[in-house]
């Protein structure tokens, strides 16, 4: 059995979630996957699963994801799994359940990066976009206790017509709590996410204003931001923003993020409903070798075939127009929306 | 969280290949012998130390996606493969040819990631690091500027301030009193500094607190 190399992998330890966040981009959040059933959580199942991940797969980060991954009664056994595999370890949480007990304790075993969400410096529109209440005091405590504990913490910022204003302050906010990055994604609907498309969208003015103040706040402060959605370069030239980064979707590349679910299906990223394979009837590098994920990774809106930035750009995030408009060749809808104002 | 010996090869690569890459060489301004070929090498010897020469040139290609992977993987093989000859020639035990080349590819990989393009999603080192105590109170003074902005909970306000000032105490301390803080966190949950038995002079902690008042301009 052959070992590949992975930088990262995503692990979503569990399906259940205790916000309603209307940018969900997770999958089975969407409606069209009411009903389909969820991959079996059963404590032990999960260790196995990475154990025999980990007997084919070299990694140096592993990822927990959900869903809501505090939600998991054996989250701290599974963490310090990974730790004794000298893996590095991100917790991606909503913060609700990161109790100041649960956060030294996590720190303990071996997390090495938490990533919550900030999405404004004001309560009610950090609350609403969550869908519930106390989600924005929570995430300051969490912050607070993973510095207390000499943890590392950076924050999302997901990009909306409703938050998008409060860009600023929030990564004044973040930073002034001590957080180590920020993640300036830009909304990219999928699941139920899909559902709000219309009202939470950005406009493209709207995204080049939230960048413009993304690129102050970096100067500013210091604070490494990341625009970790794919940004058209047809539609914003990045190189406007030398403070930011960004990049492009990595998947079928050796640095691609693939995600694994707790029943041992392989994705190409977390985005995606495709299911490339099982763990448990192929090995990860036949599931790497498929034609599913060479199918994945050719798609390609055919609006970008003139684009020089074809290849790199891939039309955005492919996932999005995948789970929007059931097709992995359809035009993702930022770029949908604004497809009018793209250089060629 | 004590270091395997993995950790700490791979870490000795990091540090050698971080001096490597800045062409940093050991003889600007103390004299030293030419650099030694072990007796009865050849070839080998040379290929083995290419390898860790030309770290930058696997920087340089690991700006570009294809071609740094391209390269880590090129790199790490022909270290293994020199090694393997070496090991062959009996001028290398395996054993000692197994941990070059975990330090090795710790450096290798240290190089390619720290050059490497981001990816989509996924948040990439480095984070940030505040460099001195005028960062600390950049923070401390956005704090109060957003508690009230925000109405942001005063117990909160209250554990993130504490937590700042705590960051300026420890940049005071010594790195003996550091290590002693961070032996302790490691044991259980972090302790307040009176519980330590540290010596810290009363006159340490009050240039801290007035550093801190200099800074956000309360004295």
């Amino acid at each position: 059995m052959g070992r590949v190399f992975l930088p990262t992998l995503i692990v979503e330890v569990t399906r259940a979630c205790n916000h309603v966040c209307r940018y969900c981009y997770n999958f089975w959040t969407h409606p069209d996957a009411a009903g389909t059933p969820n991959p079996p959580e059963r404590p032990g199942d999960l260790r196995s699963l990475l154990a025999h991940v980990l007997e084919q797969v070299d990694c140096t980060h592993i990822t927990l994801t959900g869903g809501e991954p505090l939600l998991r009664d054996d989250l701290h056994e599974v963490v310090s799994f990974l730790a004794s595999h000298h893996l590095r370890i991100n917790l991606i949480t909503n913060g609700h359940l990161l109790t100041e007990a649960r956060v030294a304790d996590l720190i303990r075993r071996g997390v090495t990066l938490f990533e919550l969400p900030l999405l404004s410096f004001r309560r009610e529109v950090h609350d609403a976009l969550c869908g519930t209440r106390g989600a924005f005091d929570a995430v300051l405590s969490a912050l607070a206790d993973i510095r207390t504990y000499r943890g590392q913490a950076v924050i999302a910022f997901v990009a909306t017509r409703q938050n998008i204003a409060d860009l600023y302050d929030t990564l004044k906010l973040a930073f002034a709590f001590g957080a180590r990055g920020v993640m300036l994604n830009r909304f990219n609907p999928g699941g139920r996410g899909a559902v709000y498309l219309e009202e939470l969208l950005p406009t493209l003015e709207q995204m080049t204003e939230a960048l413009e103040m993304a690129e102050a706040a970096a100067k500013e402060f210091g604070l490494p931001i990341f625009c970790s959605i794919p940004i058209q370069p047809c539609l914003i030239d990045l190189a406007h923003y030398p403070h930011l980064t960004s990049g492009f979707c990595a998947a079928g590349s050796e640095r691609a993020y693939y995600t694994l679910d707790t029943a041992g299906n392989v994705r190409p990223c977390n985005h995606t409903p495709t299911v490339l394979g099982n763990i448990w009837q192929e090995t990860f590098e036949e599931i790497m070798a498929s034609e599913r994920l060479a199918e994945f990774v050719a798609a390609r809106p055919a609006f970008c075939d003139p684009c020089e930035w074809r290849d790199e750009c891939q039309g955005g995030c492919k996932a999005a127009a995948q789970v929007c408009y059931g097709d992995l060749r359809a035009e993702e809808p930022f770029l949908r929306a604004n497809r009018h104002c793209a250089r060629r | 969280m004590p270091m395997t010996r993995r950790e700490f090869l791979s870490a000795i690569g990091v540090a050698l290949a971080s001096l490597l890459t800045s062409r940093c060489l050991p003889s600007c301004y103390t004299p030293v012998p030419p650099a030694m070929t072990p007796t009865g090498q050849g070839d080998d010897w040379d290929r083995l130390r290419r390898c860790w020469w030309d770290l930058d040139l696997l920087a340089r290609d690991a700006r570009d996606l294809e071609k740094g992977q391209q390269a880590l993987q090129k790199f790490t093989a022909e270290h293994r493969a020199a090694l393997d000859a070496l090991v062959a020639a009996g001028q290398v035990s395996p054993e000692v040819a197994d941990d070059l080349q975990v330090a090795f590819e710790g450096a290798a990989y240290h190089v390619w990631r720290a050059n490497a393009p981001i990816t989509c999603y996924i948040i990439a080192p480095p984070l940030y690091e505040f460099q001195s105590n005028v960062d600390l109170a950049q923070q401390a003074e956005l704090l109060e500027e957003m508690a009230k902005k925000g109405a942001l909970d005063p117990d909160t306000v209250a554990r993130a301030r504490a937590a700042i000032e705590r960051d300026i105490a420890w940049r005071s301390l010594t790195a003996e009193e550091q290590e002693a803080i961070l032996e302790a966190a490691q044991q259980a949950k972090y302790p307040p500094l009176e519980e330590l038995g540290l010596e810290i002079p009363a006159s340490a902690r009050e240039a801290a607190r007035i550093l801190v008042e200099l800074l956000l301009k309360q004295r």
